[in-house]
């Protein structure tokens, strides 16, 4: 009578009756006693699969390091570009100034040949006046190609596009 | 909480959370992941947690959250589904399998809300007042889901022994 009280206090949601598991005759009140307790052992005993709870609390904490760099990073991309621009103004500028030195140069050449060709240009119409004043056949006045003209023009090495 | 605080609770409890998650879920897998999922949301609130409160039902009853929601979830069901028909199948083969994994498999098919209940109180030994702040229910009801549980049970025991 005792036994069967216990049991259906247990069926109500009360403790686990303990069960004689040495006696011969026992009810069936009992063996479901027995199965179920040795079921809730057996349970506890069940060895857990090895994983690692922190997987995904690992994974995360790399992709929040990763997103701490980003500003970082971006920081110093910005610096590297101000700087490349910076570097880069500074060579143009001095490109342009190599430029100017050059236009100048080139100007003060071509007044330096033309100057010189003008000279050659005033003798040798010199010589033509002369020889037509001293009424010189045409023949003589051919004579004039042989004229030497100072080949020496600084011109002639000049690159002018 | 600290870092290492976190870490040796999390030790200490995972294999309990494993267990409970694998109650409802019936699926390494998903109990692994859902362990680990609930893990990721702790440590991120982990400051917050305050070891006067009961972290450790706190920690349950996340795990009963997030391992119903998966279970809500169209695709899961279908494999819940899938695992109770398993089950069935290898109850239905195997008539001659001992009383105890009978038991086990008949487990399976309470419902959920015994099923939780069973697993709280008879598998893990929390007291009803703790499985009612696991669960969020009153002891009444965990109370009439545990003797639910247990009797329906003792009915499929009673059978089989017939």
């Amino acid at each position: 009578m005792k036994d069967y009280e216990e049991f259906q206090h247990f069926l109500k949601g009360g403790s686990i009756p303990k069960t004689n598991n040495e006696k011969l005759k026992r009810s069936e009140n009992e063996d479901f006693v027995s199965a179920y307790t040795k079921l809730i052992s057996q349970s506890q005993n069940e060895t857990v699969p090895e994983f690692d709870a922190f997987e995904k609390v690992n994974q995360k904490r790399k992709t929040v390091w990763f997103y701490k760099l980003i500003p970082y990073a971006a920081v110093f991309t910005l610096l590297l570009i101000v700087t490349s621009i910076w570097f880069f103004n500074l060579k143009r500028n001095d490109n342009s100034l190599t430029e100017k030195q050059q236009i100048l140069e080139t100007r003060q050449n071509i007044e330096f040949a033309l100057l010189h060709f003008s000279k050659e240009l005033n003798t040798c119409i010199a010589k033509f006046e002369d020889a037509k004043k001293m009424h010189q056949p045409f023949t003589e006045m051919t004579l004039l190609k042989n004229y030497e003209v100072d080949f020496n023009n600084p011109m002639k090495n000049l690159k002018i596009n | 909480m600290t870092n290492t605080e976190f870490e040796q609770f999390i030790e200490k409890n995972k294999d309990r959370m494993y267990r409970f998650a694998f109650s409802i879920l019936r699926n390494h897998e998903d109990a692994k992941d859902a362990v680990q999922e609930v893990v990721l949301e702790l440590w991120k609130k982990k400051m917050r947690l305050d070891k006067s409160k009961n972290v450790d039902s706190f920690c349950m009853t996340a795990i009963k959250n997030y391992s119903l929601d998966l279970l809500r979830k169209k695709k899961l069901e279908n494999r819940f589904i899938t695992n109770l028909n398993k089950g069935n199948t290898e109850n239905q083969n195997f008539e001659n399998i001992d009383l105890i994994s009978k038991l086990k498999n008949e487990l399976k098919n309470l419902t959920d809300q015994q099923r939780m209940a069973l697993e709280l109180k008879d598998f893990q030994g929390y007291k009803y007042e703790e499985i009612s702040e696991i669960l969020q229910c009153s002891v009444n009801a965990i109370r009439a889901n545990v003797s639910r549980g247990r009797k329906r049970l003792y009915e499929i025991f009673r059978e089989e022994l017939k």
